[in-house]
């Protein structure tokens, strides 16, 4: 079962390389004039990867078939952390999202458990797609890629939730 | 060169739509006057460094470029730099 879930997932699982610094550079001028740049004439924005990482957590859940984000190990503290009172009660939202963020450009990596019976390719592909559409729109930054990788499948009991045990 | 009055740029960004609040690490204190304390509001040399966290729902550059144009009058001719440090998140504020 595991076979056909490895052969969705990314090639890339391996952390994102970091963005050159000169790719920030090679923006022709004109861009840095629009209304619609971080970097303008009267001064820059900047985004912090934090804020890029909440946006894509809240984007790969938005799709039907995602059950939950994290690898095992995240998973595990998610699900000690949402048994102590109040503050650290909720899942983080980061939570299996890894980013690098640049001045102009994101790089996105995710690990998913997707629900049994979904198409994998499918799923991975609306995922990279609602996370650049809602990055991109919301932040300005150009994402360069999206890794997805799907780190289990939930079979909808607990006994069956890891499937590399089968 | 006249000086930026750190007070009321504060208070021009906290009054843009899409900031939550100013943010800042406390270790970072900007004492500008007796009694006090101007979070998010760096003035340098050269530049003046604005750090916040924005409101969910809004588009980061537009925001961004919004306070810059809030700003701008109040700098005179330094440069500023947005930094938005976290996004609160919909419906229960930030994690």
């Amino acid at each position: 079962m595991s076979s056909p879930s490895r052969s969705t997932t990314s090639s890339s699982e391996e952390p994102t390389q970091s963005i050159p610094s000169s790719a920030n550079s090679k923006v022709s001028p004109s861009k840095t004039n629009t209304n619609n740049s971080l970097v303008t004439d009267h001064g820059k924005t900047a985004i912090s990867s934090s804020v890029v990482a909440k946006i894509a957590g809240i984007a790969a859940r938005e799709i039907a078939g995602i059950h939950d984000l994290g690898k095992s190990g995240e998973r595990t503290m998610g699900t000690i952390k949402s048994y102590l009172p109040n503050s650290l009660s909720t899942t983080s939202t980061t939570q299996g999202v890894d980013v690098e963020v640049g001045e102009r450009q994101a790089a996105i990596d995710v690990d998913l458990v997707c629900d049994y019976g979904v198409s994998l390719v499918d799923l991975a592909q609306a995922v990279r797609q609602n996370i650049i559409q809602r990055v991109e729109t919301m932040t300005g930054l150009e994402v360069t890629e999206v890794n997805v990788g799907i780190d289990d499948i939930y079979l909808g009991d607990d006994s069956g939730s890891d499937s590399s045990n089968q | 060169m006249t000086q930026p009055d750190p007070e009321a740029i504060y208070r021009s960004v906290i009054a843009c739509p899409g900031v939550s609040q100013m943010s800042q690490s406390p270790l970072d204190t900007n004492p500008y006057s007796p009694g006090q304390h101007l979070t998010g509001v760096k003035l340098l040399n050269d530049k003046v460094e604005l750090h916040l966290i924005a409101k969910w729902g809004f588009n980061l550059v537009k925001l961004g470029n919004e306070v810059i144009s809030c700003v701008k009058p109040l700098v005179y001719d330094k440069e500023i730099e947005v930094y938005i440090d976290d996004i609160e998140l919909p419906g229960k504020g930030d994690v």
